[in-house]
């Protein structure tokens, strides 16, 4: 595994908020099982009131409905988790309907995979990542510099993530000498994780899960016009996830 | 519940229906006259999203897109219509259901191999991005109040043309009875082109009015293509009228259901019991809706006369 528990990156935007000192927020996630991860991890560090919890239809277009419900609330806080065209759609009418100065946190939903069509609406947003295309080593910045010549377009955690496992396989099966019958070889290769991540240090944890630093993100745009998230504090360092010691890997 | 919040959730409920509207009337004069089964109706809307994505960066504004679209929408309908629709008027539902469905799974993959899976978006137009302050904290973007307009507009143009011209005339006497026009002189196959072009460019219209507010992407047509059958079969297939008086139901029903829902629970039940129903029975009152017209009027609320 090369990512992360579903609900780690929106733990991020609960401890933020927590730390920040706001007093009450208002939730809204999908209908399915990642909305409800995203809000309980949210809840985890998050001490302050929560305002309303909102779960929409997966695929819902249009919160006109549900923004007009948080003017009415005035929270100190928005989270959200809308990933997809959900996110793009929510982004532009929280800004259209003025809604910008309650700050707006989310995960995946100002992120590289739609920040191309919400553009300036989403600038100033907060997200939560392990990795942001501005993160400052050689291996990350060679990497999104070799991604948008070859993509013309800013790598998103998806890249990373998968750039990452890829490496992670390439170094096992190097480790073995090319020898993939041995199969417990072969995992324990993997387990070592000897590749350079795109994220700086990289190590696995009991289950198999990166025991790895989370960030706080902001929409940014780019000299060159385009967006990306930015990298504004770390949150968290060498998090191991919550799970970790319930399912240790044998 | 402030009366502001319940006037600003009736507006939502507006823009969905006209929305609704705009596609379910191309639909329900596919389905009443030509008594054929077009799922492939709401990738049309998508469609004009798209087109209106692409010639926006043509032209860069909305009023260029859209001036572009509408006829693109309209040949783009005509071509399914001689290509692959005209073939399947003879044949029966499950014929045209599947390859209707075809057509779906076919465009939803074009539009990703020609524009990418990545949502894109449309400028919204200089002179109506403004917004008026409805209740405090909130603004109603103008935008979204020139749709409502817009899709009003094209109601009433629509009632005249079918209840007031020719053409009119002898679609609603397709919709009756389209073997004894054809008897009658009339070039029925000219004039099931003619609605389905029509049809084809309200879908594509209303995809090229929601572009500015909502992301264009591959399958946004989908969810409103069920939502159109709804509004169809509650307004009763072939007609306008109902397909008016049921987008606006849905609209309304649908937005404040899930605003305004949990809420009226809660003076029945707990809050927790409540949010938790209202969560669960909001996205089912349009069915539940349907479901109770249907039990009352099974031909829908306002039938085409046989």
């Amino acid at each position: 595994m090369t990512s992360y528990q579903n609900d780690q990156v929106h733990e991020v935007l609960g401890k933020y908020a927590q730390d920040t000192g706001y007093k009450s927020a208002f939730l809204l996630a999908p209908n399915y099982q990642a909305g409800k991860d995203s809000l309980a991890g949210f809840k985890r560090d998050f001490k302050g009131e929560i305002v309303d919890e909102v779960y929409t239809p997966l695929g819902q277009l249009d919160f006109s409905a549900e923004l007009a419900k948080i003017a009415a609330d005035k929270p100190e806080a928005f989270f959200t988790f809308m990933p997809g065209g959900m996110g793009v759609n929510l982004v532009k009418q929280y800004r259209q309907a003025g809604l910008a100065s309650i700050p707006f946190l989310s995960a995946f939903t100002a992120d590289e995979s739609t920040l191309p069509a919400e553009k300036d609406d989403a600038l100033g947003f907060l997200g939560g990542a392990n990795w942001a295309p501005d993160m400052d080593n050689p291996q990350s910045k060679a990497f999104v510099k070799a991604y948008e010549a070859a993509y013309n377009s800013v790598p998103g955690t998806y890249a990373m993530q998968a750039y990452d496992a890829a490496m992670l396989i390439d170094s096992a099966i190097k480790g073995t000498g090319g020898n993939l019958s041995d199969k417990d070889a072969l995992r324990a290769e993997l387990k070592k994780a000897n590749f350079t991540s795109l994220r700086g240090k990289f190590k696995f944890g009991v289950n198999n899960y990166p025991i790895q630093d989370f960030y706080l993100v902001k929409a940014a745009k780019r000299a060159d016009g385009k967006y990306e998230t930015e990298i504004v504090q770390r949150v968290f360092e060498d998090y191991v996830d919550r799970y970790a010691a319930d399912c240790e890997m044998k | 519940m402030s009366f502001a919040l319940l006037a600003v959730q009736t507006l939502n409920g507006l823009q969905l229906g006209v929305l609704l509207f705009l596609i379910a009337a191309g639909l329900t004069l596919t389905f009443g006259v030509m008594d054929f089964v077009n799922l492939a109706h709401g990738v049309q809307y998508m469609v004009g999203a798209y087109l209106a994505a692409m010639f926006a960066s043509w032209t860069g504004g909305f009023w260029g897109a859209l001036a572009l679209t509408l006829p693109t929408a309209l040949a783009f309908g005509l071509a399914l219509e001689f290509l692959i629709y005209r073939r399947l008027y003879d044949r029966d539902h499950l014929s045209q259901i599947l390859a209707t469905f075809g057509v779906i799974l076919f465009l939803n993959q074009a539009v990703k191999t020609i524009w990418g899976a990545a949502p894109l978006s449309v400028p919204m137009p200089e002179a109506l991005s403004g917004s008026v302050p409805l209740m405090p904290g909130l603004l109603f973007p103008v935008y979204r109040l020139a749709l409502i307009g817009a899709g009003l507009a094209t109601a009433l143009s629509l009632y005249f043309l079918i209840n007031h011209t020719r053409i009119g005339m002898l679609i609603r006497a397709g919709a009756t009875n389209a073997a004894m026009v054809s008897a009658l002189g009339v070039d029925i196959r000219r004039l099931f082109m003619l609605v389905f072009g029509f049809g084809a460019m309200l879908a594509g219209f209303a995809g090229a009015l929601v572009a500015p507010i909502l992301s264009v992407e591959p399958g946004m047509g989908d969810n409103l293509l069920i939502l159109a059958f709804v509004v169809i079969v509650i307004g009763g297939i072939g007609s306008i009228r109902g397909a008016f008086l049921g987008a606006l139901m849905v609209g309304l029903i649908d937005t404040l259901g899930r605003a305004f829902g949990p809420q009226i629970l809660r003076l029945a039940l707990a809050p927790a019991a409540a949010n938790q129903t209202g969560r669960a029975l909001a996205p089912m009152l349009i069915y539940i809706l349907m479901a109770a017209v249907l039990f009352q009027r099974p031909s829908g609320l306002f039938p085409v006369k046989r």
